[in-house]
Formats: C-alpha cells, sequence, structure tokens
C-alpha cells in the first residue's frame, strides 16, 4: 500500500536520528526523533478499517458513441452499504482524450451508513477511443492521518466518431459501375434522366423514346438513349503516414484528413454506393466495402480509431495493397501529398483504371507582401516555396486526369469540394 | 492542502532560524532561513519529491541544531512542524481534483487533526525535559529497542496490507 510504504521516510529519520543520537551522547538529536516516531506510531495504530467492501460504485455515461466535440456527461454515484465512513474520497480518472470542462471528478467528505453520493461532470470529446478504467478510492481514519488507497476497476468504453460535415452531390466518374440503380453515370444507354444518344430502333424498344425529329430526316426509326444511372464501388485511403502530415495549431493535418474521409465515406453511402476505406499508416485497416447505416458505423469507428505511424515498410504509397479494390471502380486518396513519388503512384493507379480523386489538405495561406513584418519574412517566403510545390503537384495530379480537391484546412470542407462539382471537367486550374 | 503545507515548512524554518539566532549561533539561523527560502523557491515545482527532500533537510538541520546543543524542544518543535508540511504536501494532489470549497473544508478538518499529533511529540519532549530522563546506557538501550520494536511493527503491518485485498465493487451500468 502506497501510504504505508510513505512512512518508511520518517521511519527511517527517526532511527537515524535515535542512532546519531545515542553514539553522539546527544539528547537534543534524540528529542528530534520523537515527534518522527511517534507520528509514524499513530499512522499505524489508526490505520482505517476497510470499507472497500461495503461501497458500490456505478459509472453512468450518457453516450458511449459521441461525435468529436459533444460534450459528454458522466455521473459516479457511490453508495455506502455498512457504517459511516469519516471521511472518504473517491475519484474519477478520465482518459487523456476526454478532458473535463464542467464539474469535479472527485467526492469528499463523509458519507453516512446507507448513504449515496453522485459526483457529475462532463467530458470534452476528441476523436478515438477512450476507456475508462480505474476508479481510486481513499478512506482517511476517523480520528487519525492514517489513510487507505485502492483502485477500483471500472471499465467504460466510449467511441468518439469524426465530425462529418455535409457536403453537396460530388460527380463521380468511375469506369464500372455496380448493377444496381444509384446516382453514379454509368457511360453506358439504357434508361436515367440525361441524354445519352440515339440508335437504330429494334422490336421491344419503348415507342414513346423514338425520335421521331431524327426519324423523318433519315425514314428510319431511331430511338433516344439516357445513361445509366447505378451505384459504384468507392474505396476511400486515408493517409496515415506520419511524414505526410504538418501539425498545425494543436491539431494535425491528419486530423482533418480523418474528417474529410469521414465526411466524404457518410456522403457516399447515403448516394447508395459500396463504400469501403483503407487507412494506410503505422499498418493497414481495411474497412470492407459495404452499403447502408452499418456501413457508415463501420467506417466511423475505424476512423475513430485512426491513428498516425511511422513503419518504413509504408514510407511510400507504392505498398497499397489495390487488390482489394475492384477493377476500374474509384478511389478516393485523403492525403497531404509528400513528393514526386505520390504522384508517380497515383498515375499508376489512373493507368491500371482506376479513377481517382484526390483530396489534398493543408495549411498554405500566402499574405501580401506588403501586410508582412520583417520577422515573417522568411517564413512568408517558405510557404511560398511550398505553394509553388503543390501547385506543381496538383497540377501534375490534373494532367494525369485525377480529379482534386485542394483544400486548405482553415475553410469548411464543404466549400472545397464545391470547386470541383463545379468543374465538371476535373482539370485542377485549367 | 500545498499552501498548509508551505506554511509549516516555514514555520519550521522560522522555529530553527529563530533558535540560531536567539543561542548565538547565526550559522544555524542561517541554514534555517536558507532551507525556509529553497521552500518557497521550490514551491512552484511542487511534486512529492520536493516533499521528501524538504523532510530530509529539515531533519538534517535539526541534527545538526542538536550537535550545538541548542534546546531539544525547538528541535523537536521543527521537526514536527516539517513532518506535518511533508504529510499535507503529499495529501495535496489526492484531494486536488474535489471543488475548491471542499478542499478548504479538507484542510481544515486535516490542521485539526495533524496538530494534536503534532503538540503531543513536542509535549512528551518537553514532560522528557521537565522530568529530566537521563541519556544513560539503560534509556539509549531502552529507546533503541521502541524505535527497533515500531520499525518491526511496521514491517508485518506492511506485509499483511500487501497479502490482504478489498476492493469496492465496481458495477457496470
Amino acid at each position: 500500500m502506497k501510504t504505508r510504504n510513505s512512512l518508511l521516510l520518517p521511519l527511517g529519520i527517526g532511527c537515524a536520528l535515535v542512532a546519531a543520537g545515542l553514539l553522539l551522547l546527544n539528547g537534543s538529536i534524540v528529542a528530534a526523533a520523537v515527534p518522527l516516531l511517534l507520528f509514524v506510531s499513530v499512522r499505524m495504530l489508526s490505520s482505517p478499517r476497510p470499507v472497500a467492501s461495503d461501497l458500490r460504485l456505478v459509472r453512468t455515461v450518457d453516450q458511449l458513441r459521441a461525435t468529436e466535440g459533444d460534450k459528454i456527461d458522466v455521473e459516479l454515484s457511490v453508495t455506502n452499504s455498512g457504517p459511516a465512513v469519516a471521511l472518504l474520497s473517491v475519484t474519477d480518472d478520465p482518459p487523456a482524450g476526454l478532458t473535463p470542462s464542467e464539474g469535479h471528478v472527485q467526492f469528499l467528505g463523509r458519507l453516512p451508513a446507507q448513504g449515496n453520493e453522485t459526483i457529475s461532470y462532463t467530458v470534452l470529446a476528441r476523436r478515438g477511443l477512450h476507456a475508462f478504467d480505474e476508479v481510486q478510492v481513499r478512506v482517511w481514519s476517523p480520528w487519525g492521518l492514517a489513510m487507505r488507497e485502492s483502485h477500483v476497476r471500472l471499465d467504460t468504453d466510449v467511441k468518439v466518431h469524426p465530425r462529418i460535415e455535409k457536403i453537396d452531390p460530388i460527380a463521380i466518374h468511375p469506369q464500372r459501375t455496380r448493377a444496381f440503380a444509384g446516382p453514379v453515370r454509368a457511360n453506358r444507354g439504357g434508361q436515367g434522366l440525361d441524354f445519352f444518344g440515339c440508335r437504330a430502333y429494334t422490336p421491344g424498344d419503348d415507342v414513346r423514346r423514338i425520335n421521331w425529329r431524327a426519324y423523318a430526316r433519315q425514314d428510319s426509326l431511331i430511338v433516344n438513349e439516357y445513361e445509366l444511372e447505378r451505384i459504384a464501388d468507392v474505396n476511400i485511403i486515408l493517409d496515415a503516414r506520419a511524414r505526410s502530415h504538418a501539425r498545425l495549431d494543436g491539431e494535425t493535418t491528419f486530423d482533418h484528413s480523418v474528417r474529410a474521409a469521414a465526411s466524404l465515406a457518410s456522403h457516399f453511402l447515403e448516394q447508395g454506393n459500396n463504400v469501403g476505406l483503407l487507412i494506410y499508416g503505422d499498418y493497414i485497416r481495411w474497412a470492407f466495402p459495404g452499403i447502408g447505416r452499418l456501413q457508415q458505423e463501420r467506417i466511423l469507428d475505424e476512423l475513430a480509431e485512426a491513428r498516425l505511424g511511422d513503419k518504413a515498410v509504408f514510407e511510400e504509397l507504392r505498398f497499397i495493397p489495390t487488390r482489394l479494390f475492384p477493377p476500374r471502380s474509384q478511389l478516393v486518396l485523403v492525403s497531404p501529398l509528400v513528393d514526386e513519388d505520390d504522384i508517380e503512384i497515383i498515375a499508376l493507379l489512373v493507368d491500371r483504371g482506376y479513377s481517382v480523386l484526390v483530396v489534398c489538405p493543408h495549411s498554405l495561406t500566402l499574405t501580401d507582401e506588403e501586410h508582412l513584418s520583417a520577422d515573417d519574412r522568411p517564413v512568408d517566403l517558405a510557404e511560398r516555396i511550398l505553394g509553388l510545390k503543390m501547385d506543381l503537384f496538383l497540377g501534375s495530379l490534373a494532367r494525369i486526369g485525377t480529379s482534386v480537391i485542394d483544400w486548405r484546412v482553415d475553410e469548411p470542407f464543404r466549400v472545397a469540394c464545391q470547386q470541383i462539382h463545379h468543374s465538371r471537367v476535373r482539370r485542377y486550374r485549367a | 492542502m500545498k499552501i498548509a503545507s508551505l506554511l509549516f515548512f516555514e514555520s519550521a524554518a522560522g522555529i530553527l532560524g529563530a533558535a540560531g539566532f536567539v543561542h548565538g549561533l547565526p550559522e544555524i539561523g542561517i541554514a534555517g532561513l536558507v532551507v525556509g527560502g529553497l521552500g518557497l523557491l521550490a514551491f512552484a515545482v511542487f511534486r512529492p519529491a520536493f516533499v521528501h527532500a524538504m523532510l530530509g533537510f529539515y531533519a538534517v538541520v535539526a541534527g545538526v541544531t542538536g550537535l550545538f546543543h541548542l534546546p531539544p524542544l525547538l528541535c523537536a518543535s521543527a521537526v514536527a512542524a516539517a513532518l506535518i508540511g511533508w504529510d499535507a504536501g503529499l495529501t495535496a494532489p489526492r484531494v486536488s481534483r474535489a471543488s475548491t470549497g471542499v478542499r478548504r473544508r479538507f484542510a481544515l478538518a486535516y490542521a485539526l487533526r495533524a496538530l494534536p499529533v503534532a503538540f503531543l511529540g513536542v509535549l512528551l519532549v518537553a514532560a522528557a525535559g521537565r522530568i529530566h530522563v537521563p541519556l544513560t546506557f539503560g534509556t539509549g538501550l531502552g529507546l533503541s529497542f521502541a524505535a527497533l520494536a515500531l520499525a518491526a511493527l511496521f514491517l508485518r503491518a506492511l506485509r499483511r496490507s500487501e497479502t490482504t485485498s478489498g476492493d469496492p465493487r465496481p458495477d457496470r451500468k
């Protein structure tokens, strides 16, 4: 027990003073040891009785699944089924990712027989899987200074999902779609809303689709075709390599990337697509593609636990396991691009028939030169160089035929998505 | 509680310093003041290690004071004050997460419990001085046996507390 171990110091000093006093035949030194030895004796004699088995602890957390930024109310109630406890301390220990914002995590006071006390506090949730584990219970003796401490295991797991931003529809054009009706244009004629082309009439075609003007010109029956709209396979790849991400004010671009991945996954799932997630960094985490709300929860659970990694084997995007993705499907890569090698890998993916959308979160903000102080100039110069490098990367991506969402993280992701939405050609800075 | 701890430590420094100057030993007085000053400076980085170190310092200074034949009552008082400061310093982090009002009430209750024990120690020394217990071979041997018995009892209690277990019942909801 820690409290008893701490008595070793005064006991040791007391014994040393007694020994020194006796050796030197000095009463003053022996006298100095008396309070120490008396204190240790009192502490030992007044050791509080164990009340542990009389206490019943219940922790109630109002949300076991929350979204980052939410406030979670926690209650810890202590019920005493034994005699009164003169002085009791019960301290809850919220995990590091859940910062107490209101209330107090400790009860300190008298607990009467059959009494009940509750401590309530509010924590601010950060993304992650957080586990409450131990509650510290300390009992002081009724008349002495002695204290007994014990730890009670009281497990409660709280999952905090990344924040999701509602975004406007994003046009994706994978080369292959699935068989079910959905929002993605399949680049094939059939039943749909948008005009696709004309072809010669074949028996069985709907007569309402005959193009009478074309018939008048060509003297043969021509029918209009509309572009099929199907669901698609969308796989989101989240770059979790530590070297790719920059630290911002208290956060990293990785936190923003996770939010972007969550928003995109929710968006594509709401459209009815088959969505999967691959986290590439410390390890490879793979949420098998699926549809619906359950799949959304699965992806958000994976994103909640996503963390940066610095494994040498994953330093390059080269080892993305493309076999996991259906051929010619849509890939969404959420990554602040690091170097030319990343562009090469993306070009390779495009060559293999994947349609690639790159979401590139960064924090580059260029200030007007007139408003710069002398101290800011080197920083501004560095930012300009980085900005030029980023422009070069994004230009290269546009040339190889990928769509790009250039996202400066101090603006909402929704706004960045609108830019790609409006440029249908999907050429970056054409 | 931290403030209470500091106050007790500073009282110990004050007792030692005053005793040194009053009894014509300015070195002891200065040593007391230096330890007190160090306590004040180190208060910003209040850690358990610091609290242990302070108790050690005061015990050493009190021992040295005894060597210069200062009255035993003053040595014992200084050590008693430092001891309460040490205990308050160790208790402070254990109650730091309660609300301010509760902490204040606790500090008051703590002082009410700690001071009688400290006074009892000083009173014992004063009583020993009054009845003139001579420090002979017999009393020395008796005191040594008492200290050894106390240490043995302590170690036995420590071992027993490590083997017994009785955690409160957790209840999950």
